[in-house]
């Protein structure tokens, strides 16, 4: 009997916890924009339309949103290797709190506007049903606040899978140069030169 | 900080530090191997060898690595390794000599690496080789000289240049460590430098000092302590102008730990580190300087209570700062203050209750141009109950609760807060080693995100996820049943943007049966039922009243059959099919529509196989095909080869 009470304030204790909330987030202001729309990601391909709209509206949380907690980024080795003759060690530890999220910030604080496209290179594997590979190309094009303009291509594949919560997230990104435009720079070297 | 010795440096920035000799014993016939090929996730990209390795962890490490001494010749293995690996349409070849020997005083380590990647679809063909000698002479009962020699070479198409390192230098050990309380050891190396690098060349001077220290002046106590210094100075010649400048990079690096136990149930550790970096070289016309500093302080109390109990309290201090002095706006600064409290309560034996609180709270500073602060706050907690005894002896439960707090007190635009809290109810039913066994789990899972200032806040929103997921576990002999079933409910709803809310729901029900062949094989078949659908809330024309609107979904079916034999204890051969059906629907017009079905039918091998040729030889095998409905397919595998020779 005297167990079961314990239990009974164990459960009032822990609903209390959850619902008086030990933080505040402060009060915002009216937004003087519109929002950029987000779609659940329940099918992979929508996390490539979230993406482009977070970059696009230059909401980098709506971007990480898009990766997991150990997401992993792999440079192209030739791009690792021109960026650590001079910084040694650029893309060492690089995690999605961040490296990621302090470049992806550091382009769109930057950029007065970005346009992102995605095309499909090759027919995604699924490893597993919650486990995929996308092979995709990227055109990154960066118009600066400081003025001047900017074109990033490259390929990069995308390891994906579905989270407990049923929604699907890019875990590791495979950066690489793209042979079609080999006077262009990849996304991943702008990375680094922000980091 | 400067040192009252003179710092030398090394301009060694590519490659790591050149091996101290091993204590390999003349009896000791184990494999001596200290290179491996690493292929079995062949989904990486291959690490750039030429990056090197820094740190001051090292020189506590020497401390530890003191030689054995020893007056007998002898010769390790002549040992080579070799591997192959392939992952679609990238495929990299690594290659490893090593050999030791040790005579009349003298001793010889050399190790020589190489690497081949290409990646077919892009064009890349990189080709990577090092070689490091080491050739040391014991010179008195402290002391020992010797010559280091350091090579390396890579190529890469793309760049289309090759890049080259070359270094000789001659080093002195002398090292103290009669004494268990007391020991310390000093390093001093010299010579010469030239490389290649993708924006310039260079050659000159190069010189490096190490010392390492431990003292334990009481039992409850240690001190250690490690200083680093290498400078070089070189002449440089930009490779786009040819410009020349003089360089002179500079390295330091300083750390000390402090470890007390004063009595059994508390202990005290305290680590310092403080190091900077200059590197100089010609870019364009003129002469670029990266100087970056790191300093950092971090401490741990901890303290028993009574059994499983105890406190811990954490501090980290951590100070970086990276400056160019040709463009500002690359010039980062990041600084971190944290704290931290893990608190494990006693357990109370009749109630078995364990509950877990961590808070932490810490700021950072960063720069790129943005100017404020990023604060971060977090508390996060635990709360376990088993039930145990309140429903059967075969039932189990816990109740957990986490709370994390993020502040971004940055830039105009940018102030971000973000919340998040997760609860989660479970039962556990069934007992290690019963038939069954089943779980069920609630779980609630809230993020708030807050944009304050109006030209991001109309994407403020607050994600909310419930989830109720059951599984069910019979076991019969060799025969195992599993069935896992999930309902989950995830909504987005946007604080300035009702229209916009959207509520995404997934029902799936998993199931298995695994049975066991003839002791060496198995058969499993899984089979997975999922339904999702998404909706918005909206208020329809004509109304006042917000409702819930689908607006599509999918329905996905899914059979895995996977046979796998092992044929004998060194080779395993798997197949598995997969067959998969999926189709989409969506809403117009209050109407379903159904979009065309989606057909996937799989059919992976794996093949895997490691043999043990003697004691000397290994061979490892591992080869899978993937061939996808979609017509695409790809090979991915690798195979490796070690030998000692003698």
């Amino acid at each position: 009997m005297k167990s079961r009470s314990l239990a009974a304030v164990f459960f009032l204790a822990v609903l209390f916890l959850t619902g008086c909330g030990l933080f505040e987030p402060r009060t915002p202001d009216k937004p003087g924009s519109g929002a950029v729309p987000w779609i659940s990601p329940t099918e992979p391909e929508t996390v490539f339309v979230n993406v482009k709209r977070a970059i696009e509206g230059k909401v980098v949380e709506n971007y990480v949103r898009s990766l997991t907690t150990d997401f992993a980024f792999h440079p192209d080795p030739s791009d690792s290797t021109e960026l650590s003759a001079t910084r040694p060690g650029i893309f060492d530890d690089w995690t999605v709190d961040g490296a990621e999220r302090q470049v992806s910030q550091a382009i769109l604080d930057q950029a007065s506007s970005l346009s992102l496209t995605f095309t499909q290179r090759d027919a995604p594997i699924y490893v597993s049903a919650d486990d995929a590979v996308f092979f995709l190309k990227y055109e990154l094009r960066v118009v600066y606040k400081a003025g001047g303009a900017d074109v990033f291509y490259g390929l990069a594949d995308f390891l994906m899978r579905r989270e407990t919560d049923q929604f699907w997230y890019v875990y590791t990104w495979i950066d690489k140069r793209d042979p079609d435009f080999p006077a262009n720079r990849t996304w991943g070297y702008l990375k680094g030169t922000k980091r | 900080m400067s040192f009252a010795v003179l710092l030398l440096a090394s301009a060694a920035l590519l490659l790591p530090a050149p091996p101290v000799f091993s204590q390999t014993q003349p009896d000791d016939t184990s494999s001596p191997l200290a290179f491996t090929v690493s292929v079995q996730d062949t989904s990486e990209v291959e690490s750039d060898s030429t990056v090197a390795a820094t740190g001051t962890s090292a020189l506590l490490d020497s401390l530890r690595a003191l030689r054995a001494r020893t007056t007998d010749a002898w010769m390790g293995p002549f040992a080579y390794s070799t591997g192959y690996s392939l992952n679609r349409n990238t495929s990299s070849w690594d290659q490893s000599l090593k050999f030791e020997l040790f005579a009349h005083g003298v001793s010889v380590t050399t190790i020589t690496t190489s690497n081949l990647y290409a990646d077919t679809e892009t064009g890349s063909d990189r080709r990577n080789a090092s070689t490091r000698v080491s050739i040391d002479y014991d010179a008195g009962d402290h002391s020992t000289i010797g010559l280091d020699l350091n090579t390396s070479r890579h190529k890469d198409n793309f760049l289309a240049k090759q890049y080259n390192t070359d270094q000789v230098l001659a080093k002195a050990i002398y090292s103290w460590h009669e004494s268990e309380k007391f020991a310390w050891s000093v390093t001093a190396r010299a010579g010469s430098v030239n490389e290649t690098k993708p924006t310039h060349e260079g050659r000159g001077t190069t010189s490096n000092l190490e010392l390492s220290a431990l003292f334990v002046p009481l039992s409850i106590c240690s001190l250690s302590v490690g200083a680093t210094g290498d400078l070089a100075n070189k002449r440089s010649q930009s490779v786009f102008t040819g410009i020349e400048t003089r360089d002179r990079d500079v390295n330091e690096a300083f750390e000390a730990s402090l470890d007390v136990r004063p009595v059994d149930i508390m202990s005290l550790a305290v680590n310092f580190n403080k190091a900077s970096s200059t590197l100089q070289y010609p870019v364009g016309k003129l002469q670029e300087t990266w100087v970056s500093t790191a300093d950092g302080v971090d401490g741990t109390l901890h303290l028993d209570i009574r059994g499983d109990s105890y406190l811990l309290l954490s501090g980290r201090y951590k100070d970086n700062e990276v400056s160019y002095d040709i463009d500002s706006t690359k010039s980062t600064s990041f600084l971190s203050k944290s704290a931290s409290v893990d608190f494990v309560p006693p357990r109370y034996a009749r109630f078995a209750v364990t509950s877990r609180f961590n808070v932490e709270q810490s700021s950072s500073v960063q720069g790129t141009g943005r100017t404020g602060d990023t604060e971060t706050r977090m508390l996060s907690g635990s709360l376990v109950r088993p039930i145990t005894k309140l429903i059967s002896a075969n039932a189990s439960g816990n109740v957990s609760l986490t709370q994390y707090f993020f502040y971004d007190l940055a830039s105009a635009g940018d102030d971000r807060d973000i919340y998040k809290d997760a609860f989660s109810f479970g039962l556990g039913l069934g007992q290690s080693g019963k038939a069954y066994s089943g779980t069920v789990t609630f779980k609630r899972d809230m993020e708030k995100m807050i944009y304050v200032r109006a030209v991001n806040s109309g994407n403020n929103r607050t994600t909310e996820l419930y989830s109720l997921i059951g599984s069910f576990t019979y076991r019969r002999g060799n025969i195992l049943f599993t069935q896992n079933a999930s309902m989950t409910a995830g909504y987005n709803l946007l604080h300035f943007n009702e229209d916009q809310n959207t509520l995404s729901r997934t029902t799936n029900i998993a199931s298995s049966i695994e049975l066991p062949f003839r002791n060496r094989g198995s058969f499993k078949l899984s089979h997975a039922y999922r339904v999702q659908d998404s909706g918005t809330y909206g208020t329809p024309e004509g109304s006042d009243v917000t409702v819930y609107m689908r607006s599509g979904g999918s329905v996905t079916e899914e059979l895995n059959l996977t046979t796998a034999y092992k044929f004998t204890p060194a080779i395993d051969l798997s197949i598995a099919q997969r067959h998969q059906r999926s189709r989409t629907f969506a809403f117009a017009s209050e109407r379903k529509f159904w979009g065309k079905p989606r057909k996937v039918l799989e059919l992976l091998q794996d093949l895997k196989m490691s043999y043990k040729v003697d004691e000397k030889s290994t061979i490892t095998v591992r080869l899978a095909k993937t061939n996808s409905a979609f017509g695409t397919g790809y090979w991915n595998g690798m195979a490796s080869f070690s030998r000692n020779f003698f």
